[in-house]
């Protein structure tokens, strides 16, 4: 999302302001975020910040500041940057990031494609090239059939989601039987 | 004359966004980290593709080469902001670059003429695979691929189109259009200038989502807004030029005039006449072709000026040594592929 003030920045602040108008939700970036803060400043600023829903996803100022245990970036410093310290920043933020990707997005469901050897943000990844293993072929196919299933029941395509349901069951068992061996 | 997409369209880009899994995102300040990046992209890309690409360490080049990177779409602004760490790796016909320490490790690039992003999409993703096979990047099966910022995540992929849409901006149809195209999750901005005015009523179309949607998704949606604005752009083309053909050729002409003959430019004039060259050429009423007026686009800007009169003239100022590049150009005149269906006038 492009910032509404400067046009060239990418938003990561979504900003309610209430105005004898009307309400208008404007999205900004962390430059454009802190020119406003700095207009606001002084005297108003604290009923600015209370008619500010806050950084997209957190609605509340935590007290106690939350770091991550990988890189040490403090979550406030994302605020202001926009930017994340590592891959495990999203693990550890997950409880804020996960609303905010929905929001950004209007998923949280990475649809798509998938590296050759796809590594789990949690594991060590000590990255080895290798072709991608039959096992993560099948999960992936799964997450995708998953969330057709989804799509298919909230569109009220029972006859579908029921074929993708058979398909799921059918190769959620092969899965299982993969990764015994 | 014939409208076709050629006509509206400048060029199309395919950008992904990539980082390492075994490091930390690029943040300045971590030379060491920036450094085994910019070791890794080299040695893969060499192994893949021996001698095709440079390395270009924007430490070692000076602020106006730079620059002249921006302009001709190779790197970044943000890029730039990192000069100490970042780095472009560019192939030798520069369709595709790879930035290095921008805002994630790795944002691969790679640029075609026309609509055809599908050809983009393919030849970022060989480069990717190129890089990948080196060194696995951070990847999460619910979240895709993790960038350092979350408007990212996901595919990390942008695709956008470079459109040129005079007849639109003429009609003030960009307030509706942009609405429209905001309710499918795209976004569409000018390229030049600051704020609401496009210089030279140049847009980009371009996904905001990138979670969700698979490449081929987003890569459809680009295209078929991109389809759109062409047709629409180039029906109110015809619409002007059956009802006001006198006033849009006397629009072209003089704007022609100035920059065939005009001493001292800057940028901003420059822009409003170019999208009249642009538009006198795709109407069948110049003798220069649209790929012309797209290298001037790049050409005549200030970093590309400025190394130009270094080179050749530096007794005269950038607005003078605007004009000369504008006239060595227009001097070669090119064959119009849209003249000739129009031989009556
Ligand atoms: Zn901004
Ligand atoms: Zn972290």
């Amino acid at each position: 999302m492009i910032c509404d003030e400067c046009g060239k920045n990418l938003a990561v602040f979504s900003v309610t302001i209430t105005s004898g108008s009307g309400t208008s939700n404007r999205h900004l970036c962390s430059d454009c975020m802190k020119k406003m803060e700095a207009t606001f400043s002084q005297g108003t600023f604290h009923s600015f910040l209370s008619s500010i829903l806050g950084m997209l996803g957190t609605a509340q100022q935590e007290q106690d500041e939350r770091v991550c245990g990988h890189c040490g970036l403090h979550y406030s410093e994302f605020e202001r940057t926009g930017r994340l310290g590592c891959a495990h920043c999203y693990q550890e933020f997950a409880n804020e990031l996960k609303p905010m990707l929905q929001r950004i997005h209007g998923s949280s469901q990475h649809v798509g494609r998938a590296p050759l050897n796809a590594a789990e943000p949690g594991e060590s990844s000590v990255s080895v090239a290798s072709e991608p293993t039959r096992q993560q072929l099948l999960e992936q196919r799964i997450q995708e059939l998953r969330q057709k299933m989804d799509e298919a029941v909230t569109a009220e395509n029972f006859e579908a989601a029921a074929q993708y349901r058979d398909e799921i069951r059918a190769l959620t068992q092969e899965a299982g039987e993969t990764s015994c061996s | 004359m014939q409208l076709t997409q050629k006509s509206v369209v400048v060029s199309g880009r395919v950008r992904l966004a990539r980082n390492y899994a075994d490091l930390p995102f690029s943040r300045p300040g971590n030379g060491e980290c920036a450094q085994l990046c910019i070791g890794r992209a080299v040695s893969a890309m060499e192994k893949a593709c021996p001698n095709r690409y440079d390395l270009c360490r924007l430490s070692e080049i000076s602020a106006t080469d730079q620059l002249a990177l921006v302009e001709s779409h190779l790197i970044s602004n943000d890029l730039m902001k990192n000069s100490a760490t970042g780095a472009a790796l560019i192939r030798d016909d520069r369709k595709i670059s790879i930035m290095v320490n921008e805002e994630d490790h790795l944002r691969i690039q790679a640029m075609v003429d026309g609509l055809n992003l599908e050809d983009a999409a393919h030849e970022a993703f060989i480069a990717e695979e190129a890089l990948e096979k080196a060194h696995g990047f951070s990847f999460d099966p619910q979240l895709g691929y993790l960038t350092s910022c979350p408007t990212n995540t996901g595919t990390g992929l942008r695709a956008s189109l470079m459109l040129h849409l005079p007849m639109l901006d003429h009609f003030k149809q960009m307030g509706t259009v942009n609405q429209s195209v905001a309710k499918l999750g795209l976004t569409l901005r000018g390229i030049y200038g600051e704020g609401s005015d496009a210089l030279g009523s140049v847009y980009q179309v371009s996904n905001q989502i990138t979670l969700g949607r698979s490449e081929k998704d987003i890569i459809e949606a680009v295209t078929v807004v991109g389809r759109q604005l062409i047709s629409m752009e180039n029906k109110l083309r015809q619409r002007y030029l059956q009802n006001s053909a006198t006033e849009l050729r006397d629009r072209i002409m003089r704007s022609y005039g100035l920059l065939r003959y005009a001493v001292s430019m800057d940028e901003k004039e420059l822009m409003q006449h170019w999208s009249h060259l642009r538009l006198g050429i795709c109407m069948g009423m110049l003798p220069h072709s649209p790929e012309q007026a797209d290298r001037l686009l790049t050409t005549a800007q200030d970093a590309h000026v400025k190394q130009y009169v270094t080179k050749h003239a530096p007794q005269i100022t950038l607005k003078e040594g605007r004009c000369h590049l504008i006239q060595e150009t227009l001097a070669q005149e090119e064959t119009n592929p849209f003249s000739q269906a129009d031989s009556e006038g």
